[in-house]
């Protein structure tokens, strides 16, 4: 891989040119992390690749090392681990919750304290999902109640 | 990253169980003590205090009632399970416990209905306040977890604008 950068005063508008024979899995991931610059992110469907809005995104599961997004109406995959899209979604309201689900504040409906520590989140689309014990914890650090 | 329970935790719990127990059962023994120690082997000293025997007695139940506690109220054994059930189960366990202790330990004469009603409205009057205080405290929590939640949307919801 050739990275050609360009730095010209005069050019209006930062603009990144991928130049490939064909789009592999690793361009994929380089593209996925360039558009959540832009407030984006790709998911895939039905061997369609779509751009969701990040807002949209409701929350994220990993199941057998795959990443799928949740919107309101629909479930995208991700070309990104989860741990990459924790890393690049924290700064939009993203938090983890488990070993395996990643959530976005704004989209949670209501919070429950379970047995051990543990929180039972409700989210927008009426999903429940069980913050462990630690991400429990961290979660409630960020709301500021412990 | 949070403390994994160890050992003393559960000693901890242990002891606030016996603890609270025996200075339960000191204060009923010097009000009831003489009247009560001819027919109740917890009574037997009179208005002079608990008995080792009993005493050891005691422990031993606060023992089992935190390993019951342990087993219903921690998903370490049972994984998925209801609260309510949770609640019924280790209710009906801890009420099962506590007769096999007082038939095995004569706690009070067996063959008179009216100290197992006695029994079983102390238990029930326990297990309704602790109840309450559980329901208080979770519906507390809840909600300064609910305002917390309202309060970071809003603030960045500010931050997003």
């Amino acid at each position: 891989m050739k990275i050609e950068i360009l730095v010209n005063e005069d050019a209006a508008d930062l603009k990144i040119t991928v130049s490939c024979k064909q789009l592999t899995p690793q361009i994929e991931k380089i593209l996925s992390v360039l558009r959540m610059m832009n407030h984006q992110i790709t998911g895939k469907t039905d061997d369609e690749i779509h751009l969701l809005d990040i807002a949209k995104i409701i929350y994220i599961e990993s199941v057998d090392r795959k990443c799928f997004i949740y919107t309101a109406d629909n479930m995208y995959e991700s070309e990104l681990r989860l741990y990459e899209l924790e890393q690049q979604l924290e700064e939009y309201g993203f938090i983890r919750v488990s070993k395996s689900n990643l959530v976005q504040l704004q989209n949670i409906q209501s919070l429950k304290t379970e047995i051990n520590r543990k929180l039972r989140i409700t989210m927008s689309n009426g999903e429940q999902i069980i913050a462990s014990r630690q991400y429990a914890d961290a979660l409630k650090r960020r709301l500021g109640v412990i | 990253m949070e403390k994994k329970k160890t050992i003393f935790d559960y000693m901890i719990h242990v002891m606030c169980i016996f603890g609270f127990t025996m200075l339960t059962l000191t204060v009923f023994c010097l009000i009831f003590g003489n009247s009560a120690k001819e027919f109740s082997a917890i009574f037997e000293l009179g208005n002079q205090g608990v008995s080792a025997k009993i005493t050891f007695q005691f422990l031993f139940l606060a023992i089992l009632i935190t390993g019951i506690r342990f087993l219903f109220f921690t998903d370490t054994l049972i994984k998925k399970m209801a609260i309510w059930l949770r609640t019924i189960c280790m209710l009906s366990t801890v009420i099962i416990v506590i007769i096999i202790f007082i038939l095995a330990f004569q706690w009070f004469p067996t063959d008179l209905w009216q100290p197992w009603i006695m029994f079983f409205i102390c238990f029930a009057i326990c297990f309704l306040g602790s109840y309450l205080v559980m329901v208080i405290k979770e519906k507390a929590e809840n909600k300064q977890l609910e305002d917390a939640l309202q309060r970071l949307k809003k603030r960045e919801e500010k931050n997003d604008e």
